[in-house]
């Protein structure tokens, strides 16, 4: 949400802190500033406050409290004329009586002029975002980020009938067809609500206004028209249009029904303001059941057993007090106070969900914690400090981890999603992200196949001569989930490794038989069924700490690596050392690893040689630049006496 | 012949610490399945169909929807099929796989981990979850670590908080990890919903609780200065043998 800081400022007397003190302070108490972009804030508003801090009003009040300062609402002094026909002979309203209007209402104002909005409203709108179109429309964008509530305005005179024109509130018929601001026809379905007269709808309700009574340069007479709506309808409707509009957006948060009311005034105001004309002195206004006021309450004793503070009712009084600035209003009943919300706080009241749900002392906690800040509360160590019980899956999973990593194997992570499967047999996701990831795996030993045969490509990069890896990990089918171990193991040259000396190393450590299913070159045990064979483990006391040893990782070149040999005759009994510090001379931040990889002795000379890796971090080497780094290391290896390169 | 000892890999790694950390400090390990039901994932967690909150997370379901089947997308759901079985005092270590509905990327994955804590008991509070996490990130990062707590909105916590922990590189001074602010976001928390406490029959008006959970991954590249999250699922030697 976008928050323009002169808009925030034009509900306060006095000059606001400047805007990153009061990001600050915003993030620090009532939600998190994203981002500040010259001279607007991008505030995180999640769903809890969708209620009522969507729109500069919600936030102005957040900060009216945090900083104790009384908000000074919008002018609403215009001149406004109410010479002009009562409503009735101008319009009928019909909504349907099934509850999803929850509140409409309509009133005309005459004679206005459509042209340029006025400049400071311009400036604040376009300060968020939004594009400046004409004074009237302009007008109704502003009430919505001014106070929260999404409000419309017809062309009157686009609205069929002569005299008491009829406005109805319904559901669409099967395949009402409308045309839409955005120029693009709609299909509508009988679950959608439509604003519509005698001719047809004008409008989906709640999501977006229709072509057909748009106001343009020449319209002369407007219909204002703020409503609420049942935020699921409203929600299902626009995700079955694919029409994710502001309005949308605000009423599947769900809004107050009071907001229709201070909604529709401050827009005839603005109206009049910007294009002049004459406003019908009263406002159709049908409200079935009207919002009533909620109380909530807490106690002192409450609010610290919570948030782990030492307040005093004193302070409780005080944030209380405080909280009048947005219109809270609190007593004190014995040990409790007892606090009226806003009505725009639904975030504080109970949704209907179960008796716990909300509009409860949790519910005003929250607010006393946040606003005197969780910088007062202080670190406890947890004192009750229990004996838990041991996981076996755990214990068990970790032990194999340790037997499997001393047994020279090394653990890999897979995908759990994968592209082939049996519908009949295999779980398949219902909104797959991509088409290779459409099942979820039945096993873990085709992946880790792959990644076999990926890695020794790799081999002389990470100096091994044989790759040995196993991954834990569930796996699914129609019926069951369930935890497997598969292990596998080959090297360069195609050679299978022969993965039974580690099993045998694994049944004799957890003292049991396993059964492994063989696929190639892997081996694959059902852990779930195994561990039903183990024995309950006492504590985790024999599993191996993690060593302390401080890793510095190296981020992993996506470059091709380049091997080069080297193999020196020396006299018998030297030292492999001696070559290996001669390579180390040969100093490049190319050269990756050493490896040696052969040595024998024959006719009183040995053979040494060695393997050296060379890659960078950022391009890919050639084999004329590795020759030359090779070249100095040939030639010093060469002028050694007693040594002859092979 | 002695054999080279493989590699562990560094989410199991960082899995493994954390549960040394935790356990110590009294907490049990407890899991759950992968594939959820709509009921643990969300309803009891007191995020019900419908509501705007179930945006926050992006689902895959199990075909056919109908099932009402799910990879869970948090860890959160073994808190109540924990509570459904355990009275208080009870205190959970949760670390595992969870699934989000996002396009993969650098910092984004489809699939990763996390580590959820929760403590349940009398008189327990947000002091308790300050000071459990400050001991735990303290230990994990290998430096006096300080928290901070932000206002923030998980529907099956209240109060719900975002906890920063105070930047492990610079000490809070300012680098270019903690971009300058001193704190790194780290995971969300708060107190147990007192709905979700009375929905698996715990008293709210007797025993309150904390809860946290947190990315496994992030926190591991975090610690290691990994910068792209799919190293990690690539199975992949050139990572893992760094470990």
């Amino acid at each position: 949400m976008n928050i323009s800081y002169e808009w925030l400022q034009s509900f306060f007397a006095e000059p606001l802190p400047e805007i990153r003190e009061l990001a600050g302070l915003l993030t620090a108490h009532a939600y998190e500033v994203e981002e500040i972009a010259e001279e607007s804030l991008v505030i995180d508003i999640l769903p809890n406050r969708g209620h009522d801090s969507l729109c500069h009003l919600g936030v102005a009040r957040e900060i009216a409290v945090l900083l104790d300062r009384e908000i000074v609402m919008p002018s609403s002094e215009a001149n406004i004329a109410y010479d002009i026909e009562r409503m009735p002979t101008l319009l009928t309203l019909r909504i349907p009586e099934d509850g999803l209007v929850r509140r409409a209402s309509k009133r005309v104002i005459k004679n206005v002029t459509v042209g340029d909005s006025s400049e400071w409203m311009k400036r604040r709108l376009v300060a968020i975002g939004q594009r400046s179109i004409n004074n009237i429309v302009d007008a109704t964008n502003y009430v919505t980020f001014e106070m929260g509530q999404p409000v419309h305005a017809f062309d009157y005179d686009k609205i069929a009938g002569m005299g008491a024109k009829n406005i109805y509130i319904r559901h669409a018929r099967d395949n009402e067809k409308i045309v839409l601001l955005d120029g693009i026809e709609y299909s509508l379905e009988p679950s959608m609500l439509v604003i519509a007269d005698d001719a047809g709808a004008l409008d989906v309700a709640g999501v977006k206004g229709g072509a057909r009574a748009a106001i343009d340069k020449s319209t002369k007479n407007v219909l204002l028209s703020v409503c609420n709506f049942n935020a699921t309808n409203i929600r299902k409707t626009s995700d079955r249009l694919k029409l994710v509009t502001d309005a949308a957006k605000r009423f599947r948060q769900e809004l107050t029904t009071e907001l229709v009311g201070v909604g529709i005034e401050r827009l005839t105001t603005l109206v009049i303001e910007t294009s002049g004309g004459q406003a019908t002195k009263d406002i159709l206004d049908e409200y079935p059941h009207k919002a009533m006021p909620v109380e909530i309450s807490a106690s002192v004793h409450e609010t610290n057993a919570l948030l782990g503070t030492t307040l005093v009712e004193q302070d409780m009084a005080l944030v209380l007090q405080r909280m009048t600035r947005a219109g809270f209003r609190y007593r004190k009943e014995d040990d409790r106070f007892f606090v009226s919300i806003p009505a725009e706080r639904l975030d504080l009241m109970n949704p209907g969900r179960g008796e716990w749900s909300g509009g409860v002392s949790a519910d005003l906690i929250e607010e006393i914690g946040r606003i005197v800040g969780y910088d007062r509360i202080a670190e406890v160590a947890p004192s009750s400090v229990l004996i838990p019980r041991v996981l076996k899956k755990y214990y068990y999973s970790e032990l194999i981890r340790q037997t499997l990593i001393s047994c020279g194997f090394s653990e890999v992570y897979t995908y759990s999603f994968v592209g082939d499967g049996d519908t009949d047999a295999h779980v398949a996701i219902e909104n797959p992200i991509a088409d290779n990831k459409r099942f979820m795996r039945h096993e873990l030993s085709h992946s880790l196949e792959q990644k076999l045969d990926e890695n020794i490509k790799n081999a002389d990069l990470l100096g091994i001569e044989q790759v040995k890896i196993f991954e834990i990990g569930n796996v699914f089918n129609k019926d069951r989930e369930w935890t497997t171990l598969a292990m596998c193991g080959g090297d360069k040259n195609g050679k299978k490794l022969n993965i039974e000396p580690a099993i045998h190393v694994l049944n004799d450590t957890l003292g049991a038989q396993c059964e492994p299913m063989r696929s190639g070159r892997c081996a694959e045990i059902d852990l779930t069924m195994f561990f039903d064979k183990l024995s309950e483990p006492a504590n985790y006391e024999d599993l191996v700490r993690i060593s302390a040893e401080h890793i510095v990782y190296e981020p992993i070149s996506q470059y091709p690596f380049i091997t080069r040999d080297i193999a020196v005759w020396m006299p018998e009994g030297a030292d492999s050392t001696e070559l290996e510090s001669l390579i180390a001379e040969n100093d490049t931040a190319l050269k990756k690893r050493v490896t040696l990889f052969d040595s024998y002795t024959k006719n009183g000379r040995t053979s040494y040689a060695y393997r050296i890796v060379f890659q960078a971090p950022d391009r890919t080497l050639t084999d004329d630049e590795v020759n030359a780094l090779m070249a100095p290391l040939y030639a010093s290896a060469a002028r050694k006496e007693g040594w002859e390169i092979r | 012949m002695i054999t080279e000892p493989g590699h562990r890999h560094p989410l199991s790694r960082s899995i493994r610490e954390m549960v040394e950390i935790l356990t110590a400090l009294g907490f049990a390990v407890a899991d759950g399945p992968e594939i959820e039901t709509e009921h643990y994932n969300f309803d009891a967690l007191n995020i019900p169909a419908e509501h705007p909150a179930r945006d926050l997370w992006d689902t895959f379901w199990i075909q056919p929807r109908s099932l009402g089947k799910l990879l869970r997308t948090h860890t959160s759901p073994v808190q109540i099929r924990y509570m459904e079985t355990h009275r208080p005092p009870l205190a959970i270590v949760v670390p595992g796989k969870t699934f989000r509905y996002e396009a993969t990327d650098a910092t984004h994955e489809a699939q990763f981990h996390q580590i959820e804590g929760l403590m349940v008991g009398a008189g327990i509070t947000l002091g308790h979850l300050k000071g459990t996490l400050a001991n735990f990130f303290s230990r994990f990062f290998n430096t006096q670590t300080r928290v901070r707590l932000r206002p923030s909105y998980f529907p099956f916590v209240e109060p719900g908080v975002e906890i920063d922990m105070s930047c492990f590189k610079c000490g809070g001074s300012g680098c270019s990890l903690c971009k300058q602010s001193g704190w790194v976001e780290i995971m969300g928390a708060g107190m147990v919903h007192p709905q979700v406490l009375y929905g698996v029959g715990i008293d709210p008006r007797k025993y309150s609780g904390f809860a946290f959970g947190g990315g496994v991954d992030r926190m591991t590249m975090l610690k290691y200065g990994i910068d792209d999250i799919r190293l990690f699922y690539d199975g992949d030697l050139r990572l893992v043998n760094q470990f």
